[in-house]
C-alpha cells in the first residue's frame, strides 16, 4: 500500500515541460560551442514554451484533472478550466515577450554594456513562468505561496540584469524590498488562517471559515485578519494601490520587455492567485474583503489615472496606467456574493482583452525606443511620419487601453466589468470607474494625436536586429484586432473557466 | 534525565555552564584588575606596529557566491535530513527517491552551472 | 505554570528585546549580531513547543546562512558604520506608531482568539525528522519540487547578477 501521493503527469505537463525547457537552456549554453548557441537558444526556449502552449490546449479540451492529492480530500493541483485559462494566457504572453526581448541579449562570449546574457534570461523567464502555471493550478495556501515565490524571484533578477545598467539595479532593488516584506506579511496572514481553520487546503478551509464566521468572537476577527494579511502579498503583484510603489520605477528601470512581462504575466498570475483565494478559499468572509476589494479598485484606479496624467515618459505612463488597470480588473470581484461567478467572468475576460492591448503597447515602446533611446512622450511627436506602422499599431493599443473605437476589443472589456459591476450592487464602483474612463481618455488620446501630429521627419527604414519585435506586436495587433470584431470566444472560454 | 524534554535541559545546562564559567573568569578578572587607560593602549593591535588607514577594506565580490552556494546547499541538507529517516520506510518505495533525486537533480543543475561559470574556482 | 512555560516565556522576552535591539542599533554589524540571538531564541522556543526539526533548520539556516549573508553583504558594500544622515528618511515617528498600532491588533487579536487553547507538551509527538518526512512525502510533494525550482532560480540569478564579466 503505498503512502505517497500519486502524480498524474498529463496534468503537470505544462509546467514540467517549461521547467525542463529552462534546464534545457541552461545546460545548453554551458556545454555547446558559441557558434551553434548563437542559434540555438532562443529557439529552444520558444519551442519549449509553443510545447506548453500545446499541452495547455490538450488539457482544456478534456476533463478537469487532480493531481498531488492529500488524504482528507482535496489536491495540491488542479488542472480545470480556470486554470488552463490563465496557463493559456501567461504561455501566450510568454511567447510575445520572448520576439519582443531578442534584440535585448547578446550571446557572445563577453556580454557588452547595455546587453543581456541570453541563457540566463531565458532560463530565469522560463522558470518565472513555470511559477505562474503553477500558481494558475495550484489550490493550497503553501502551494501558492511558494509558487508566487517562485514567479517574483527570478523577475528580480531579470529587472537588474543588464550589463552596467545602475537603474536597473536600482529598480530591482526597489522591486525586491517591496515583494519581501508583502511575502512576510502574506506568510503571517497564512499562519493565522491556518490557526483558525487547522489547514492548508482551500476547501477545507472554506468549510471551516463558514463556520468561524457563524459565531462572531475573537477567533472570527482572527481569521478575518488572515484573510485580509494575505491578500496583501497578492495586492502587490498586481500592483493595486498600496501596494503599487514600486510598478513605475520598476518598469522604468528594467529592460522593456521585461517591463512588458511583468505588466501582464505577473498580472495574470496575482489574478489568478488572488480569484482561487477569495472564491475558493475565503468565500464565507466575502462580506469582509467584497468591500475591502472594492475600496482598492476604486483607489487604484484612481490614484492610477491622475498620476498618469503628469507623466513624462512613455514607459512610466504605461506603468501608472497597468495601476489603473488593476483597478478596472479588481472591480467585479467586489460585487455580492450572489454575483460573484459574474464577476470573476468578467475579470477573466478582461485579463484576456488587457493581456493583448498591453504587451502590443510595450512592444511598440520597444520599437520606439530603437528610434528614441529616451523615450519622451515629446518625443512622439510626428511619429506617424518617421515610422508609420508602428505609429498606427501604437494608436490602435492606445485606444484600446482608453476603451475606444478602433481599439473595440477595449471597449467591449471595459463593458463587460462595467455590467458586472451594476449586476452584482455595486453601482457605486461602476460610476467611479466610469469617471475614471474619462480621465484615462485624457491622457491615452494626448499620446495618440501627439503621433500624428505632422512632421518634417523622413520615414526611417526598419533595422534588420527588430524583425522579432515587429513579429511581436503584430501578432498583439492582431489578436487585439479579432477580440474588437469577433470577442465571443474569449468571453465563452472565460464563462466556462468561471465555473468551478 | 531521559526523554525529549530531559535530553535538552542537560543540553541548556551545559549551555549554562559553559556560558557561566567564562563569564565568571573574565568577570572576577575585570574586577581584580587595575584600570589605567592611556591612548596607547586603546590603539588597535597590529603586531607591535602602529596602524595606519581606516579599518575597513572592501573584500571582492566573488567570496559572496560562496556564502550563497551555502545556503541554496544548506537548505538542500534541511530536505535530506527528513527525507533519510523515512524513504527506506514502508510504503514510500520508489517514488520518495524519485522525487529527492528530482530535487537534487535542479540542484546539482545549479552546481554544474556554478562550476561551468568559474564561480568555484578559489582567485 | 509548569518549567517549560517559564523556560518559554524568558525566551520569548530574550527574543523580543533582541528584535528592538536590531532596528534601533546604530551600527548594521551590532543588528546582525543581535539578530543572532533573537534568532537563537525563537530555536530555543521552537525546541520547547517540541518542534525539534523546524528548531535546528533554524538555527542552521537563518543562523548558520541568512545572518551569514547580512554580514557578508555588510563586508562587501560600503556599510556605514554609525547613524548617516542621507539614509534617514525621518519617517522614525510614524513608522513606530504604524508598527506599534500593528503589533498591538494583532497581539491583541491573537490573545483573545487562543487564550484558552492549551495543548500538553508531555503527551505530545516530538517533531522530529520522521515526523516531518512523513508528512512531506506524503502530503507536500508539489511544493517541495516547486521549491527545488525556486532554489535554482536563487543559484543562477545570484551568480549572474554577480559576475563581473559573464
Amino acid at each position: 500500500m503505498s503512502l505517497t501521493q500519486s502524480i498524474d503527469y498529463a496534468a503537470i505537463s505544462p509546467p514540467l515541460v517549461v521547467v525542463v525547457t529552462a534546464v534545457a537552456v541552461l545546460l545548453a549554453d554551458l556545454f555547446v560551442s558559441a557558434e551553434v548557441r548563437r542559434r540555438l537558444l532562443a529557439p529552444l526556449a520558444l519551442a519549449g514554451t509553443l510545447g506548453a502552449l500545446g499541452a495547455t490546449a490538450w488539457l482544456a479540451t478534456g476533463p478537469a484533472r487532480s493531481t498531488f492529492c492529500l488524504a482528507g480530500g482535496g489536491c495540491s493541483y488542479v488542472a480545470d478550466g480556470f486554470a488552463t485559462y490563465f496557463q493559456t494566457i501567461v504561455l501566450a504572453a510568454l511567447v510575445v515577450v520572448l520576439l519582443l526581448s531578442y534584440p535585448l541579449f547578446d550571446e557572445r562570449e563577453r556580454v557588452p554594456p547595455g546587453q543581456v546574457p541570453a541563457a540566463e534570461f531565458l532560463a530565469l523567464m522560463l522558470m518565472s513562468v513555470s511559477g505562474m502555471l503553477v500558481v494558475a493550478a495550484g489550490r493550497d495556501l503553501l502551494t501558492l505561496l511558494i509558487g508566487l515565490e517562485v514567479v517574483s524571484l527570478p523577475a528580480f533578477v531579470l529587472v537588474g540584469l543588464r550589463r552596467g545598467d545602475p537603474r536597473g539595479v536600482e529598480a530591482a532593488l526597489k522591486f525586491f524590498v517591496f515583494s519581501v516584506v508583502s511575502t512576510a506579511l502574506t506568510i503571517y496572514g497564512i499562519a493565522l488562517v491556518y490557526g483558525t481553520t487547522g489547514s492548508i487546503e482551500l476547501h477545507h478551509i472554506a468549510h471551516a471559515l463558514s463556520t468561524r464566521h457563524a459565531h462572531s468572537g475573537a477567533m472570527s476577527a482572527t481569521a478575518a485578519a488572515g484573510v485580509v494579511l494575505v491578500l496583501v502579498g497578492f495586492g502587490f503583484k498586481i500592483a493595486a494601490v498600496p501596494f503599487h510603489f514600486w510598478a513605475p520605477d520598476t518598469y522604468q528601470g528594467a529592460p522593456v520587455p521585461v517591463a512588458a512581462f511583468l505588466s501582464v504575466a505577473s498580472k495574470a498570475a496575482g489574478f489568478a492567485g488572488l480569484i482561487v483565494l477569495l472564491v475558493v478559499g475565503f468565500r464565507p468572509y466575502a462580506d469582509v474583503w467584497g468591500p475591502a476589494v472594492g475600496v482598492l479598485a476604486a483607489v487604484s484606479m484612481t490614484v492610477g489615472n491622475l498620476v498618469a496624467l503628469r507623466q513624462r515618459n512613455v514607459v512610466r505612463l504605461l506603468a501608472w496606467s497597468t495601476v489603473a488597470h488593476a483597478g478596472y480588473l479588481l472591480m467585479p470581484l467586489a460585487v455580492a456574493s450572489s454575483q460573484l461567478r459574474e464577476g470573476v467572468r468578467a475579470t477573466l475576460a478582461y485579463l484576456g482583452i488587457y493581456a493583448a492591448m498591453n504587451l502590443g503597447a510595450f512592444g511598440c515602446a520597444v520599437l520606439v525606443r530603437r528610434l528614441h533611446p529616451r523615450l519622451a512622450i515629446e518625443d512622439l511627436r510626428g511619429l506617424v511620419t518617421r515610422a508609420p506602422l508602428t505609429a498606427v499599431a501604437f494608436g490602435l493599443f492606445l485606444t484600446a487601453l482608453a476603451g475606444l473605437p478602433p481599439g473595440v476589443a477595449g471597449l467591449f472589456a471595459k463593458v463587460v466589468v462595467f455590467r458586472a459591476a451594476v449586476h452584482g450592487h455595486v453601482t457605486w464602483l461602476a460610476v467611479v470607474a466610469a469617471v475614471n474612463t474619462v480621465i484615462g481618455l485624457a491622457y491615452y488620446l494626448r499620446v495618440a494625436a501627439l503621433m500624428f501630429v505632422p512632421a518634417d521627419d523622413a520615414p526611417v527604414a526598419p533595422s534588420s536586429r527588430t524583425w522579432s519585435v515587429s513579429a511581436g506586436v503584430a501578432i498583439a495587433a492582431a489578436v487585439t484586432v479579432v477580440l474588437s470584431v469577433y470577442p465571443q470566444p474569449l468571453l465563452h472560454l472565460a464563462s466556462t473557466a468561471a465555473q468551478r | 534525565m531521559h526523554g525529549y524534554f530531559g535530553g535538552y535541559a542537560l543540553v541548556g545546562l551545559l549551555g549554562l555552564v559553559g556560558v557561566g564559567f567564562v563569564a565568571v573568569g573574565l568577570g572576577a578578572n575585570r574586577l581584580l584588575r587595575p584600570w589605567r587607560v592611556t591612548p596607547e593602549k586603546l590603539l588597535t593591535y597590529e603586531s607591535g606596529v602602529d596602524p595606519v588607514g581606516e579599518d575597513w577594506s572592501q573584500s571582492h565580490v566573488r567570496y559572496y557566491v560562496y556564502a550563497f552556494l551555502y545556503v541554496v546547499f544548506a537548505v538542500d541538507a534541511v530536505f535530506l535530513f527528513p527525507w533519510a529517516t523515512v524513504f527506506a520506510l514502508a510504503g514510500f518505495g520508489a517514488i520518495s527517491l524519485g522525487e529527492m533525486f528530482v530535487f537534487l537533480g535542479f540542484l546539482a543543475v545549479g552546481l554544474v552551472y556554478a562550476w561551468k561559470k568559474g564561480v568555484l574556482t578559489w582567485v | 505554570m509548569t518549567l517549560a512555560d517559564d523556560v518559554f516565556g524568558l525566551l520569548g522576552v530574550v527574543c523580543l528585546a533582541a528584535a528592538v535591539l536590531v532596528v534601533t542599533s546604530r551600527h548594521v554589524i551590532h543588528a546582525a549580531l543581535w539578530l543572532v540571538v533573537c534568532f537563537g531564541a525563537l530555536a530555543g522556543c521552537y525546541l520547547v513547543l517540541t518542534a525539534e526539526l523546524v528548531a535546528w533548520v533554524q538555527v542552521l539556516i537563518y543562523i548558520g546562512a541568512v545572518v551569514v549573508l547580512m554580514l557578508f553583504g555588510a563586508m562587501l558594500t560600503r556599510a556605514p558604520v554609525g547613524a548617516v544622515q542621507e539614509l534617514d528618511s525621518g519617517n522614525r515617528p510614524v513608522a513606530a506608531v504604524a508598527g506599534v498600532a500593528t503589533a498591538g491588533v494583532l497581539g491583541t487579536l491573537v490573545v483573545a482568539a487562543f487564550r484558552g487553547a492549551y495543548v500538553d507538551i508531555h503527551h505530545t509527538q516530538i517533531g522530529d525528522g520522521k515526523v516531518i518526512g512523513t508528512s512531506l512525502f506524503r502530503f507536500f510533494v508539489l511544493p517541495f519540487e516547486v521549491a527545488s525550482v525556486l532554489l535554482l532560480a536563487a543559484l543562477v540569478g545570484a551568480i549572474v547578477l554577480t559576475k563581473r564579466e559573464v
